[in-house]
């Protein structure tokens, strides 16, 4: 097994990532210098000193390339790399939890892409390994050897190691893994796992991805983005440009203006639309046996492959945007961190659905999903949770205020109207969140629990061995109620998701508590 | 059968709470310094002196609460741990989710004879604060073969 480098074309990717990444901060000096009036000495300066990022970015790339190897061993890949210090990592095919395969556009002529392989290790997080410029049949090759070790494991009982294809926890036992010391078997791969026809399929139509992009509150941070760039521009722009315009803008009416901050909205918005649109571009599920393979993008195509007994949990999440249409996102909770979502680093399955849909169009999927949701036992009265909302968002308003009145005091007026229409609507909406949360047990290894936020909802379907502990809290004050909280701990990612239901009835709590753990 | 926290582990707490109004002493004089030397703000030396007292003073005030309501229990299937008065907070965590038990011992627990055993799962890490040595070793062991059954069952 001779170890292998990277394709050339990995150096371009290489440097071109730490010029991006180096980029704003040269920008930022660059703009200062602009900023005072050019002059030609400066210019060259700034121009040398940009050729001499380039060439660090250039050495550095370097290093990483001639010093990274890998190797695809009969059950563990190799990945070797370092200068000073030589890091050689194996990851045994079995352990492999998701492969997410990026390829932008530019590298398909090449049949290259960039391959990340994370397993359950909770070391940090960055996939355990990056392989920057592979081509393409390195993924299959890997998906092939773990389905051949898996299935040498499960016909050799007397070794010991579980088979990953059935076991249900995200992490193996401390039993020693079946070593194969036989060479390679000679029996042919199985069928391609990550190209050949799938079992099951299904594409996110142009309708569908148009309501996700529309109904994203994603452009908040693209607006807070572009409010952003607009002051450092004001701080490095230089001082006659700021000047004229203040001019300018003072001298227009007041619809102008407000016709000005519309159209700033509108390209925030449009940004975030478009942003969307080709991030999700032809989204696509497809089941192979029992791997998952989520893909999507039109300038990146993005895939992320999961076993499907590695997947803790199945969540449906709506924004309040998205509840009022009807809409849910589905998500898969593994033990790694690939495949951001737009809002956090949960594996999207479908990303967007009508709620009457979502059940159907899921089960071929993941079948121990049930055929619809069942009635759920929630809080008796969901007052609580508004009065909850309420008082935290008034203790948010208070402090805003606060803080306006001591720094911006002509602000006052705008955060104090700000923060009371906030708090008048957090009422209504934990009233809401009260209403969505509940838990309900379907069989004896199956639990559905609702959550309600202020301003999202999630629904999450859960299996008895993905949980990995259960606590109760029982508050004096309300003991005489008869209620009480429940959290649900999981893994998700590098750690832990933890599922609180609050104010909940004590003997919904006790079921729930009996069905965990039979003999308590 | 529930097991309590033996008695040594106030004394470990109470020593954790010297050395917490310790630090937090050691800032507040240095504050002073900064405020009697170089005119640092009255400010600075009263919120070291608060947080000392708030610190310290909470971590002193609960340590006869947390003795008196830790309570571990392990069966067959299962540990649990309790803790808690005013909000009862009782944690289930199945012997088959165990992927880890570890014996830490600091300087000041060790003086004491005591270890923490801390219980890993794929998720969650739960830690018994303090039982002696000799029980350390009988909870790991124990845990762990009722963890290699678990499996061996499954």
């Amino acid at each position: 097994m001779t170890p292998k480098r990277l394709h050339p074309l990995a150096l371009v990717m290489l440097i071109g990532g730490r010029l991006l990444t180096w980029t704003p901060l040269a920008l930022l000096a660059f703009l200062r210098d602009f900023k005072g009036g050019f002059t030609r000495m400066e210019g060259l300066t700034d121009l040398g000193l940009l050729g001499i990022l380039v060439a660090i970015a250039a050495l550095s790339a370097g290093v990483r390339y001639w010093r990274f190897t890998y190797t695809l061993g009969p059950d563990a890949l190799t990945v070797s790399s370092g200068l000073f210090k030589r890091r050689t990592s194996h990851i045994p095919y079995t352990k492999i939890q998701t492969l997410q395969r990026q390829q932008w556009f530019f590298l398909t002529p090449f049949g290259l892409e960039r391959l990340s392989i994370e397993t359950s290790g909770q070391d940090s997080d960055k996939a355990e390994a990056v392989l920057d410029a592979v081509p393409v049949q390195v993924a299959a090759q890997i998906e092939a050897r773990r389905m051949r070790v898996a299935v040498a494991g499960a016909t050799d009982v007397a070794t010991g190691g579980s088979p990953d294809v059935t076991a249900a926890g995200p992490a193996e036992p401390a039993a020693p893994e079946a070593p194969i010391s036989e060479p390679m078997p000679t029996t042919p791969d199985p069928a391609p796992l990550l190209t050949g026809a799938p079992d099951d399929s299904y594409t996110a139509d142009a309708h569908a991805l148009n309501l996700y992009a529309l109904t994203s509150l994603g452009v908040i941070p693209i607006i807070s983005g572009l409010l952003w760039v607009v002051n450092k521009l004001e701080d490095l722009a230089p001082k006659a440009w700021v000047d004229a315009l203040g001019t300018t803008l003072s001298h227009l009416a007041v619809t102008l203006l407000v016709g000005l901050v519309i159209l700033v909205l509108l390209i925030g918005f449009a940004l975030s639309y478009f942003n969307l649109i080709q991030k999700y571009y032809r989204f696509t599920l497809t089941r192979r046996g029992d791997l998952l393979t989520a893909e999507r993008g039109l300038l990146k195509r993005d895939a992320v492959s999961v076993q499907r007994p590695r997947i803790q949990a199945v969540r449906a999440k709506a924004s309040i945007l998205r509840q009022c249409f009807h809409l849910s996102t589905v998500q898969g909770l593994t033990a790694s961190s690939a495949a951001a979502d737009e809002s956090d680093d949960d594996l999207v399955l479908l990303p967007v659905v009508a709620d009457a849909a979502l059940l159907p169009t899921m089960r071929p999927f993941i079948p121990w999903l049930p055929t619809d949701l069942p009635t759920l036992a929630r809080p008796r009265t969901p007052w609580r949770y508004a009065r909850n909302a309420a008082l935290t968002w008034a203790t948010i308003g208070l402090l805003a205020i606060a803080a306006s009145w001591w720094w911006w005091r002509a602000w006052t007026p705008w955060v104090a109207g700000g923060a009371a229409a906030l708090t008048l609507l957090a009422g209504p909406l934990g009233w809401l969140a009260g209403r969505h949360t509940g838990v309900v047990q379907l069989d004896g290894d199956r639990l559905v629990c609702q959550i309600g936020h202020v301003w999202s909802r999630e629904t999450l379907f859960l299996r008895r061995a993905n949980i990995q502990s259960l606590e109760r809290k029982q508050p004096v004050w309300l003991a005489r109620t008869g209620l009480g909280h429940l959290t649900i701990n999981l893994r998700k990612g590098n750690g832990l998701a933890s599922l609180d239901v609050k104010y909940l009835a004590q003997p919904t709590i006790a079921a729930v508590w009996a069905w965990y753990q039979p003999d308590a | 059968m529930e097991e309590r926290l033996p008695a040594a582990i106030r004394r470990v707490w109470w020593i954790g709470t010297l050395l917490t109004a310790g630090w937090w002493g050691a800032v507040t004089a240095v504050a002073w310094l900064g405020h009697t030397l170089w005119h640092w703000p009255l400010w600075v030396v009263l919120i070291g002196a608060a947080v000392l007292v708030l610190h310290a003073g909470s971590k002193a005030l609960l340590i006869p609460y947390r003795y008196a309501y830790w309570r571990y229990r392990i069966t067959d299937t299962a540990v649990y741990l309790r803790e808690g008065a005013l909000v009862r907070k009782e944690t289930a965590i199945p012997i088959s989710r165990i992927q880890n038990v570890t014996l830490e011992a600091g300087p000041i627990l060790r003086a004491n004879g005591l270890q923490e055993v801390q219980i890993q799962t794929a998720a969650t890490t739960d830690a018994i604060a303090g039982v002696t040595t000799a029980t350390a070793a009988t909870l790991r062991d124990l845990i762990l073969r009722l963890a290699q059954e678990a499996r061996d069952d499954a």
